[in-house]
């Protein structure tokens, strides 16, 4: 799920790194000292999510977590998706530093997406719970899917065929990130339910 | 409904490298052959991705796929700095830049060797000797390759250190927060008791 330094063309770069920034400036006002230590977490969650590979078949993906993020944080998933892979990218080598802004946005914006659709939904509605939180769990990574083939698109048509395969290769992570959120979202209702008021 | 469980099951058997977040790729001259083998972080071998051979000036001068076990080999196409780049899809991108020093150290080919020797000599002895020789390299060669590979894939794994690392800077940014909300409050609290 991370782009590599150098497979973007300078438009789509740019693109990525000002809708980033602008992301990161809403989520930056939105955060309250409060979230602070939720953000902290959540962003080290994240950066180690990256290394449980999930192997199933041939494939080896990994966990990203961005719904349950977007959940808790709404906007807010921006900073903290940045910071995180910043350090992804100085200390494991994925993706790179100009793509940043292009990673953390194709992360970051299903997250802010899962929070307007899901969030009413599990704060009001207890029985409709376990189905949102799967849809939201399952929606962030095809989220994230589509935005990826989208920017490759973008840079050159040969990566296609690639891309129309992102979706469907990512259909167990969709599935195992759909329960995880699940099982999250249903533990931290009954735990501390406070976590999903703003 | 079917489809949903139709892509599921194709999803599960299509062979194709993804999402290792980070490929490498490694070249090294043998003979008249620049050998390449590409691997994912863990060590996954990345096959059929694409390899491109670029000169110093970024002219494309040849590209290829890799097999089944991730290599790719090429004849050396010109002496001069070649950059080897790995696209292996979904946006990863791996380089090797193989210097001129590599390549110069390579053997005449085969026809300089044939006419500097005498004509009294068969060439096609000399063939069989050359190929023998570059057998009986490959085969000492074989474990060293092996070794550097497999150095080079432990190398690109994230260390215990490394995990620690970044998961300290967050706690210290969130420190850092901490430190700049209080400082505003302890300012509020200043200014208010200078008020008064």
């Amino acid at each position: 799920m991370h782009i590599s330094e150098g497979v973007l063309s300078a438009p789509v770069l740019v693109t990525g790194a000002l809708l980033t920034a602008g992301g990161t400036a809403i989520g930056l006002k939105k955060l309250d000292f409060e979230k602070i230590a939720q953000a902290g977490i959540l962003s080290s969650a994240f950066f180690v999510a990256s290394l449980i590979h999930v192997n199933i078949g041939p494939s080896s993906t990994h966990l990203i977590l961005n719904g349950i993020l977007g959940l808790i944080l709404g906007w807010a998933a921006f900073p903290v998706i940045l910071v995180a892979l910043t350090l992804q990218s100085l200390f494991f080598q994925f993706g790179g530093i100009t793509s940043l802004g292009v990673n953390t946005f194709n992360m970051a914006f299903p997250s802010v997406l899962c929070f307007y659709l899901f969030r009413y939904v599990i704060v009001h509605k207890k029985s409709m719970t376990t189905i949102a939180a799967f849809a939201c769990g399952f929606l962030s990574v095809f989220g994230v899917a589509v935005l990826l083939g989208g920017s490759l698109y973008l840079t050159e048509q040969n990566f296609w065929e690639i891309s129309s395969f992102i979706v469907m290769i990512n259909f167990p992570v969709m599935i195992i990130e759909g329960i995880i959120t699940a099982f999250c979202v249903r533990f931290i209702q009954k735990v501390s339910p406070e976590m999903f008021q703003l | 409904m079917t489809v949903p469980i139709f892509t599921m099951i194709l999803s599960l058997l299509i062979p194709l490298n993804v999402c290792a977040h980070r490929v490498n790729i490694f070249a090294w001259v043998d003979g008249n052959q620049i050998h390449t083998e590409s691997t994912f972080s863990g060590g996954k071998k990345a096959k059929h991705a694409q390899v491109y051979v670029y000169d110093p000036q970024g002219k494309e001068l040849l590209k290829g796929t890799t097999d089944g076990n991730g290599q790719f080999s090429f004849p050396i196409p010109q002496k001069t700095e070649l950059t080897i780049v790995l696209q292996a899809g979904m946006g990863h991108r791996a380089q090797w830049v193989l210097p001129l020093e590599e390549l110069e150290n390579i053997p005449l080919p085969k026809n300089i060797l044939e006419k500097t020797t005498k004509p009294s000599s068969k060439p096609k002895k000399m063939e069989s000797i050359d190929t023998q020789l570059e057998t009986a390299i490959d085969k000492k060669m074989a474990p060293i390759v092996q070794k550097l590979n497999a150095l080079l894939a432990e190398k690109s794994k994230p260390s215990f250190s490394d995990i620690m690392g970044g998961i300290g800077y967050i706690l210290g940014l969130m420190g850092l927060s901490a430190y700049i909300h209080y400082r505003q409050k302890l300012r509020q609290i200043s200014e208010s008791d200078n008020k008064v």
